[in-house]
C-alpha cells in the first residue's frame, strides 16, 4: 500500500525550545492511523507543520509525495483543528458554501444543505453561527472538514466536548470517509477509540516516537496491555524519573 | 485572475455589503466629509486676509486720478507695461484703475499665481490703498475710493507667462484626495478587522489549508478596494449627476467649465490613488497579521489615520504651494506621503523628479507591505494569544 503522509528525520524548535525531536513515520492510504501522546507532546505541532503552517527546524514533511499546498486540488486535505473556529457573524450556508467553493467543491450549496439535512441543522442554515450551540458549531465544522472527499482526514480531537449521540454521529461519518477510501489521521486522547477505529498507530513522547505500528504488534511490543494501560506506562516513566 | 482570490473577493464583499453599519457609513460619510471640509475651510481662512506685506512690490497704472504723483508705488502709463512687469516678474503686484472707474465700479489686479491661492484676498488691499489718498467724499470718484464700493478682478498668470487656472486644474487632484481621505476614515478599521478576524475567530488554521495566506490577503485586500469604489461613488455619482441636471444654470456652467481634465494629471493622480490605498491597506492589514485580537489591533488605528491625514492639518501651508522642509517631510514620509503627494501635484508644487520619486516610494513601499503582511499573517495566523512584538505591547 502506497504512502499518503511521509514523515523523515522531522525536528522543530521553538526559540531553545525542541519540541520534536527526530521523528519519522508514515500514512498508508485509506488506513485510519492513529496520532497519540500527552498534551503538548507534539502532535499538533507536527500535524501543522506537514499542512505548512510553520516551518520545521529539519526534515521532509510530504503529503502525496510533495509539500502541501492548500490550492493544490489533486490531493484534498480536510483538516478539523484542535482550535476550532468559524465566521461568527456569517451564517452557517454561507460559510459552508464559501470554505466549499475554497475547496474546488463544484456544488457547494447542495452538498452543504445535504449535509444540514444529516446532521440535523438543516432549519439553521441561514442562522448565524454564532447562534449555534457548540456541539452544532462542531458539526458545520466537520461538513467543512469533509468537503469535496477528502483523500486525507486529520481529525484533531474530533469528538472533544460531543455528548455519546453527537459522537456516534460523527464516528459513522469518518466510517464513512474512510469506506470511501480516505486516509484519516486522528489525533484522541479516547484509547478505545484508537483501540476500535485504527490500523496503526504512534505515540509520542519528549518529541520521539514511543511506540510506532499496527496496534496489534504496539500491544504485543508491551506484553498485551491495553493501550490505555500502555499510555500510562509510557507517561508514567516520566513521573517515575 | 486567480480563482481563489476572486472567491475570496467575492465572499468579503458581499458579506460586507450585507452589514448595515456599512450602509450606514456609505450614506453618512459624504455629509461628515462636507461638514468637515467646511469647518476645515473655515479655521483656515486668514484673519488678515487684506494686508500686503511691505517688501511687496506694487505698481499702479491710475488712469482714474486719485493717486497722487508722490506715492511709493511704481506707476506705469499703460495697462499692457504693467501686465508685462508683472510677467516679467519686476513687480508682485498690478493694479490697473481705468479711466471710467466710477461707471465700471471695477480694478483689475494681476499677479503670479503662487498656489492655489484659496485662502488668498491680498488683492483686496488696494481698497485701503485708495481711502487713504481721500480726503472727503466730495466727487463720485472719491465716494467710490472712500467706500470700497467697487470689485476688484484678480487676474493671475502662470510662471510661464500664461493666465493661470490653478482652481480649475486642482480639482481633479482635489477629488482624488477627497476619495483617498474618505477611503481611510471608512475602511481603516475594517482593513484591521478583516485580518485579525480570522485569528480571533479561530478560522485561520481551517482556512489556510484551503487557500493560501498570499490568496486570501490579497482577496481580502482587493475586496477592500472594491468596497472603497462603492463608497466613493455613492458620495460623487450623486454630485456628477446633479451638476449634469443644474448645467444650464449659470453658475454650475461656470463651474463645470473652469474644470480642467488634463490627460497627464489624470494618470498621476490615478497612480497616486491606487498606490496610495494599497499603501495604506497594506500598514492596516499588517497590524492586522501581527496582532493576535482585534482589541490589539484597534489601539494601531488612530496613529496611523492621523499620520495618513497629517498634511490636512497643513493645509493653508500646502496650498499656499510654499516649499519648505515640513511640506518635503509630509510629502515622503510614508504615511503622510499619499495626501501630500496628491495635495501638491493640485497645487502645481512639485517637480517632475519630485513625484516620480513619490510615486516610485509608494509603489515599492505598498508591495513591501503587502509582502510583509502575507508571510505575518503565515507566521502568526496561530498565535492565537502571543503575537506582538515586545515593543509594542502594553506596560
Amino acid at each position: 500500500m502506497k504512502n499518503i503522509v511521509e514523515i523523515k528525520k522531522f525536528k522543530m524548535q521553538f526559540g531553545r525550545k525542541t519540541v520534536i525531536k527526530d521523528l519519522s513515520f508514515e500514512v498508508r492510504e485509506g488506513e485510519i492511523f492513529g496520532f497519540l501522546g500527552s498534551n503538548g507532546s507534539g502532535k499538533t505541532t507536527t500535524v501543522r507543520t506537514l499542512l505548512g503552517l510553520y516551518q520545521p527546524t529539519s526534515g521532509e514533511l510530504l503529503i502525496a509525495g510533495k509539500k502541501f499546498d492548500p490550492e493544490d486540488t489533486s490531493v484534498v486535505v480536510g483538516y478539523l483543528p484542535e482550535e476550532r473556529g468559524l465566521y461568527r457573524k456569517e451564517s452557517v450556508i454561507d460559510t459552508m458554501v464559501y470554505f466549499g467553493e475554497l475547496k474546488g467543491l463544484r456544488n457547494a450549496r447542495e452538498w452543504s444543505l445535504k449535509y444540514l439535512k444529516r446532521v440535523g441543522l438543516l432549519d439553521k442554515a441561514d442562522e448565524r453561527v454564532e447562534k449555534l450551540s457548540g456541539g452544532q458549531q462542531q458539526k458545520i465544522q466537520l461538513g467543512i472538514t469533509i468537503m469535496n472527499n477528502p483523500k486525507l482526514l486529520i481529525l484533531d480531537e474530533p469528538t472533544k466536548g460531543f455528548d455519546p449521540v453527537n459522537r456516534r454521529l460523527l464516528m459513522d461519518i469518518i466510517d464513512e470517509e474512510h469506506k470511501k477510501g480516505c486516509a484519516i489521521i486522528m489525533i484522541t486522547h479516547y484509547m478505545d477509540e484508537v483501540e476500535r477505529l485504527c490500523d496503526r498507530a504512534i505515540l509520542l513522547k519528549d518529541g520521539v516516537a514511543r511506540a510506532y505500528g499496527e496496534i496489534k504488534a504496539i500491544r504485543k511490543e508491551f506484553g498485551g496491555k491495553s493501550l490505555d494501560q500502555i499510555f500510562i506506562d509510557v507517561y508514567g516513566e516520566a513521573e517515575n524519573e | 485572475m486567480n480563482k481563489p482570490i476572486l472567491k475570496v473577493t467575492k465572499f468579503e464583499i458581499i458579506r460586507q455589503l450585507k452589514k448595515p453599519s456599512f450602509w450606514v457609513a456609505v450614506l453618512a460619510m459624504p455629509v461628515l466629509i462636507g461638514i468637515g471640509l467646511i469647518i476645515s475651510v473655515v479655521a483656515s481662512a486668514p484673519q488678515e486676509a487684506t494686508t500686503i506685506s511691505d517688501d511687496t512690490k506694487i505698481a499702479i497704472t491710475d488712469e482714474a486720478g486719485i493717486i497722487p504723483k508722490d506715492n511709493p508705488f511704481a506707476l506705469y502709463a499703460t495697462k499692457d507695461e504693467g501686465i508685462e512687469a508683472v510677467k516679467e516678474n519686476q513687480v508682485d503686484l498690478y493694479y490697473y484703475i481705468p479711466a471710467d472707474f466710477t461707471e465700471t465700479k471695477k480694478v483689475e489686479a494681476y499677479r503670479i499665481q503662487n498656489g492655489l491661492g484659496l485662502f488668498d484676498q491680498q488683492t483686496e488691499a488696494l481698497k485701503g490703498i485708495l481711502a487713504g489718498y481721500v480726503e472727503k467724499e466730495v466727487t463720485d470718484l472719491e465716494t467710490l475710493a472712500l467706500t470700497g464700493g467697487y470689485a476688484i478682478e484678480d487676474i493671475k498668470f502662470t510662471s510661464d507667462g500664461e493666465i493661470s487656472n490653478a482652481m480649475g486644474k486642482a480639482i481633479v487632484p482635489a477629488v482624488f484626495v477627497i476619495a483617498f481621505f474618505i477611503f481611510v476614515c471608512v475602511f481603516g478599521n475594517r482593513m484591521l478587522m478583516t485580518v485579525v478576524e480570522e485569528k480571533e475567530n479561530r478560522v485561520s488554521e481551517m482556512i489556510l489549508t484551503a487557500v493560501s495566506s498570499k490568496h486570501l490577503i490579497i482577496g481580502k485586500i482587493l475586496a477592500l478596494l472594491a468596497l472603497g469604489m462603492i463608497q466613493i461613488l455613492a458620495l460623487f455619482v450623486p454630485l456628477v449627476i446633479f451638476m449634469i441636471a443644474n448645467s444650464g444654470n449659470e453658475m454650475m456652467s461656470a463651474i463645470m467649465s473652469m474644470i480642467v481634465i488634463d490627460p497627464v494629471t489624470l494618470i498621476i493622480c490615478v497612480a497616486l490613488f491606487i498606490f496610495s490605498i494599497l499603501l495604506f491597506a497594506g500598514f492596516c492589514t499588517y497590524i492586522g497579521a501581527i496582532t493576535p485580537t482585534a482589541k490589539d489591533a484597534a489601539q494601531f488605528i488612530g496613529p496611523i489615520i492621523i499620520g495618513v491625514v497629517l498634511p490636512l492639518y497643513f493645509m493653508q501651508l500646502m496650498l499656499s504651494g510654499e516649499v519648505n522642509g515640513l511640506v518635503e517631510f509630509l510629502t515622503y514620509f510614508p504615511f503622510s506621503a499619499p495626501i501630500a503627494l496628491m495635495g501638491r501635484v493640485a497645487v502645481g508644487s512639485i517637480s517632475t523628479t519630485g513625484l516620480i520619486i513619490g510615486i516610485v516610494e509608494l509603489a515599492v513601499l505598498s508591495v513591501v507591505v503587502v509582502r510583509a503582511t502575507v508571510v505575518s499573517f503565515q507566521k502568526n495566523a496561530i498565535n492565537f494569544s502571543v503575537a506582538l512584538p515586545k515593543f509594542l505591547k502594553k506596560g
